[in-house]
């Protein structure tokens, strides 16, 4: 039932994979050659976005539960890699992975009581959740509180091992690493019987759970995964700025909604809509402030106003995201990943 | 290290911040109970109250007139977001009704950001005097607020009670398909609750701003203390969640002189967590 | 078969044209990056603010300051040394975030190629703008961060003209002495409240050191989270329960409006109340607060009544005010004082390198900022001086301390050479004042 690595290869061996993944792969050089760091950089955050809501999604759309508190596993992730290096001088390799497994244990913990809870309820605790965590980091002294923590600048000869690079082009790469990793895991548990069981809790859980599926161990499962690459995220976060502060990695609306708003504007009900709502949605929210910002630079609050008009057209018109919209066209068609 | 009286006192400011708390809330509840969706941008609707009483304030007049003006612009603002943005997506899937208020929230906040600027605004009013009593304080524009707070309160009992719509109101959040048969135009009724339950948050708003500085973005906590005190109160109960207010305001004041008052609001989350866990329907809520 | 080989042909030509793109493409970056070298007719300086976002307010104030300075510098013919070209600001929006900022300092030095940064106003986004530039090897002048950490990074390329809140915090223990002094010790017991985020915790803890330093004993430390307070009924009980003879305030406007009517309304008035700029210094603090704010001592780095004992400042400022249409402030006269710093060290890199060699002329620009020195007299600042030390502070700034008087203005009342009024202490109790 699983889908086996030959099955993967030959997916990610098909055309547009292959070109789109040859495009990513070859775009951060050009970049880099042309001296354009401005649109590196953009094309960093869509990627770290990108595996925040792909991770995210695994439990919106294929589980059905509306997480808005994914900053708690991104901050822990940035927090992990961060305290890893800066005090135990561990390299940010390592420290990724270990910043994922941490997270995807707080997802876990947190999902023992969370998943006791329905639709709105669950909702509700993760924004709690964030807003805990957020002050909790803010007072903690050993992560620095308000003021977090920054790495010490190191020698050019140790740049590898401790991942820093004056160039973003090169964490573009790392994100892509992570991204890979990202994709043939989900895919995997997405197209196999777990993945199934998933979708079945997220129509009705009730029905899932009549049929002798154990609700909570898979709703967990996917938990702990979406965590992890969350994490994932934040360690390329502090990676790649070599710093964390408690009001930039926990904040609810820059990165729990952040999160979300990728995933539903790409869609959530197709595997690669976060993706493409993270390269649609953060260049655009960024080109909108700095448009917004050079033309009326008095009118404060302008640019996000503009992202809530946005927001709202997308939930009243094409509520299932850009991929949804496209797919009632017809312009494309819906990848069936579940195989019964 | 702390004296009775300091509890005593805390107690006291707690109970009259939470009656302004328990209004933002009850609005909450009324639209939750009602339509069965959450609305994020519902301290942003006070906010709007608290602009159109600094706008009379400006006018020369005192900002309590705003009440009934505040009540009644933010009411038709309520109906006309109902019948455009919520209304469509009722029957969405959750994800579509949590981002179609969440749009709404960055629209109200950012757009009177942009309107007014992001500076922060107090009213003077000629009756900002505190009162003493044996070693507690007591700042009469918040008194004024609580007493405005119970008696907005009493009229909403009174109107979901004693009147036809109101009776109707309530059998709707009971049982949406039986109000229908019953021959209660539930589209109506929406529109009500909707348009009450932001007119109410709009009370909280011009009451707050007597005491309390203005400023766009001031909608956001207490957006999130509303959720919590809603739980509290009990899913859909308009009264539990006035008490829910009041408590959730003797808890912050008061677990503030016995912690780092920074992490007042981690026990407001915690006691939410909790709640949610252990009695989902809250204190005064029916079981569900 | 036959459509399995035409499906093959298909990919193999897609993949081909897709690839010949990429590869044009590739060239046509690496023809771009060739562009530029030649004769420079301007010099480039990025400028990084918080032009969006929640400071967008104070980042438009900063914005006019670097502004104005740069006209001032370009009309009195520009940077001499390198032949009279002008200043060019190449602005950079941190949107108020730590990784804006610093993808903006990357834009800045690889993309616009300018020989130095100047910003960014939040000491987090000064902290990873100014990594970017310390790796790049690109001058960091830094006008208005006050977090002591900055300076303690051991960068070579980050020079910081303001005074910290480390200085500031002796430089109030001096003050608190000197009215002791003046009116016969009255203060021993200081009590602190603070916002929690960096800002607010630093302020404390150099106070708490400083103070207990200088023999006076903290009776109470009081923190509160400035974005969700709606009341401070219970730290200001906690306060007064302490009894102090002074309180030292760190707040943003908010809170420090919550916080004087709180003391208000609780009748706790401490013999002094020293506030550290921020909210206590904002417009719309100072339009709000009427009568209760009266007598509340703030820290300041700027005054209006500076006009009066700073000869050259009265001339900017009337200049200033004819151009924006308000007064100079500590954000803009500090960002205005900024630039002109960096446009000494510029004329002494000019006589070094050229500006066309980009490496060579911004080493140049970091050893002119090293060994500069800026007598007092040339600055509208109260300082005595700019000079940098090895980890590129400015030793020769100072505050002021600021009172505010019964006409609802702020007056300088120390240090003595900058006083314009006499200080009014202890302040007067709550239920003895008109208004």
């Amino acid at each position: 039932m699983r889908t086996g690595w030959s099955e993967i290869a030959r997916q990610a061996l098909s055309l547009p994979v292959l070109v789109a993944a040859f495009l990513l792969v070859v775009t951060p050089f050009g970049l880099y050659l042309a001296d354009l760091p401005f649109i590196a950089n953009m094309m960093f955050l869509s990627l770290m976005y990108a595996i925040a809501a792909m991770a995210w999604n695994l439990l919106m759309g294929y589980t059905g539960q509306l997480s808005i508190g994914h900053a708690v596993f991104f901050g822990v992730g940035a927090y992990t890699t961060m305290i890893l290096v800066v005090y135990y001088d561990v390299t940010p390799w390592i420290g990724m992975f270990v910043a994922g497994a941490v997270a995807a244990l707080v997802g876990l913990g947190l999902g023992v009581p969370f998943f006791r809870l329905r639709s709105h309820w669950f909702t509700l605790a993760t924004i709690a959740a964030g807003e805990i965590f957020k002050l909790v980091f803010n007072n903690w002294e050993y992560v620095g509180s308000s003021a977090g923590l920054q790495m010490k600048i190191v020698p050019e000869g140790k740049a590898l091992y401790y991942l820093q690079y004056a160039a973003s082009y090169v964490y573009i790469y790392v994100a892509l690493l992570v991204l890979a990793i990202e994709l043939v895991v989900l895919y995997r548990i997405v197209t196999s019987r777990e993945g199934f069981y998933l979708q079945a809790i997220r129509e009705d859980e009730l029905a899932a759970k009549t049929l002798g599926i154990n609700t909570f161990k898979y709703k967990m499962m996917a938990m702990g995964i979406s965590a992890f690459f969350t994490g994932m995220a934040g360690a390329l976060y502090a990676v790649r700025y070599h710093f964390v502060e408690p009001a930039a990695v926990f904040d609810v609306i820059t990165v729990s909604t952040y999160i979300a708003v990728a995933g539903i504007i790409g869609g959530i009900y197709h595997f690669a809509g976060p993706i493409i709502g993270s390269f649609i949605f953060l260049p655009a929210a960024e080109y909108v402030r700095v448009t917004i910002v050079a033309r009326f630079p008095r009118l404060f609050g302008l640019h996000v106003f503009v992202l809530g008009v946005v927001l709202l057209v997308v939930s009243l018109f094409a509520p299932d995201g850009i991929l949804g919209w496209m797919e009632k066209r017809g312009y494309i068609r819906r990848r069936r990943v579940i195989e019964v | 290290m702390v004296s009775e009286i300091d509890v005593i006192s805390a107690i006291i400011n707690g109970i009259l911040v939470g009656s302004i708390y328990s209004l933002v809330a009850m609005g909450l509840a009324l639209i939750w109970g009602v339509m069965d969706v959450i609305n994020f941008a519902h301290g942003d609707y006070m906010m709007l109250g608290g602009f159109i009483a600094y706008a009379l304030y400006l006018a020369g007049l005192d900002p309590l007139v705003a009440v009934p003006v505040a009540f009644g612009a933010i009411f038709l603002t309520g109906v006309a977001t109902q019948r455009l943005v919520i209304n469509p997506v009722l029957e969405a899937p959750l994800v579509s009704q949590i981002a179609a208020t969440f749009a709404l929230l960055l629209m109200i906040r950012y757009g009177a950001e942009a309107a007014f600027g992001p500076y922060t605004r107090l009213v003077k009013v000629s009756y900002a005097e505190t009162i003493h009593l044996g070693g507690i304080t007591i700042f009469v524009p918040q008194l004024i607020g609580f007493v405005f707070s119970i008696f907005v309160a009493l009229l909403l009992y009174l109107f979901l009670t004693r009147t036809y719509v109101g009776i109707a109101l309530q059998a709707t959040s009971q049982n949406r398909e039986a109000a229908q048969l019953l021959g209660i135009n539930v589209k109506r009724m929406y529109d009500l609750a909707f348009g009450i339950g932001v007119g109410i948050a709009a009370i909280a708003g011009v009451l707050l701003t007597t005491f309390y500085p203005l400023f766009p973005e001031e909608g956001g906590f207490f957006t999130l203390l509303a959720f919590i005190i809603v739980v509290l109160g009990g899913f859909g109960s308009v009264f539990g969640s006035y008490i829910g207010g009041l408590i959730i305001g003797v808890v912050e004041t008061v677990s503030a002189l016995f912690i780092t008052p920074s992490l007042k609001d981690v026990v407001a989350f915690i006691i939410f967590i909790v709640m949610i866990m252990v009695r989902p329907t809250g204190l005064f809520g029916k079981k569900e | 078969m036959g459509s399995l080989t035409r499906s093959i042909a298909r990919n193999v030509a897609i993949a081909v044209i897709v690839i010949v793109v990429v590869v044009g493409l590739l060239a046509a970056a690496v023809l771009l990056r060739q562009r530029g070298g030649g004769e420079v007719t301007e010099i480039k300086v990025g400028v990084i603010l918080p032009l969006s976002g929640k400071l967008a307010e104070t980042g438009a104030d900063l914005r006019d300051g670097i502004e104005f300075a740069v006209d001032q510098i370009n009309s009195q013919g520009g940077v001499k040394a390198c032949g009279g070209v002008p200043i060019t600001v190449v602005w950079g929006d941190s949107a108020g975030k730590p990784e804006t900022g610093a993808s903006e300092a990357e834009r800045l030095i690889t993309q616009e190629k300018v020989v130095a940064l100047v910003g960014a106003y939040q000491s987090a986004v000064t902290k990873t703008a100014s990594e970017v530039a310390e790796r790049y090897h690109v001058p960091f002048v830094n006008p208005d961060s006050t977090s002591p950490a900055l300076t303690q990074r051991g960068y070579k390329w980050f020079f910081r003209v303001t005074p910290h809140d480390a200085m500031f915090a002796a430089q109030q223990v001096e003050f608190v002495n000197w009215l002791n002094q003046k009116f016969g010790n009255q203060i021993k017991t200081v009590a602190i409240i603070h916002e929690d985020s960096e800002w607010g915790s630093k302020v404390a803890e150099a106070w708490q050191q400083a103070f207990t330093q200088a023999g006076y004993q903290v009776v109470k430390v009081v923190k509160y989270h400035a974005a969700t307070v709606t009341s401070l009924d219970s730290e200001v009980a906690a306060l007064k329960a302490a009894n102090p003879d002074l309180l030292l305030v760190a707040a943003y406007v908010q809170d420090a409006i919550l916080l004087v009517r709180t003391m208000k309304a609780q009748n706790f008035a401490p013999k002094a109340v020293l506030a550290q700029d921020a909210g206590f210094i904002t417009p719309s603090y100072k339009e709000q607060v009427g009568a209760d704010g009266w007598y509340i001592f703030s820290r300041e780095v700027f005054n209006w009544d500076l006009l009066e004992k700073i000869s050259r400042l009265k001339e900017v400022n009337d200049a200033y005010k004819a151009k924006y249409g308000k007064d100079l402030n500590g954000n803009s006269a500090r960002d205005y004082t900024g630039m002109w710093v960096l446009y000494y060290a510029l004329e002494e890199a000019c006589k070094k390198a050229k500006p066309s060699d980009l490496d060579a002329f911004r080493s140049a620009l970091r050893d002119a900022l090293a060994n500069l020195n800026i007598p007092g007299d040339k600055l509208i600042m109260p300082w005595r001086g700019v000079k940098f030390d090895a980890n590129g502070q400015n030793t020769l700034g100072q505050g002021i301390v600021v009172q505010m008087m019964e006409d609802g203005k702020y007056y300088t009342v120390y240090p003595e050479e900058f006083a314009t009024k006499e200080p009014v202490f202890p302040m007067p109790p709550w239920t003895e004042r008109g208004g």
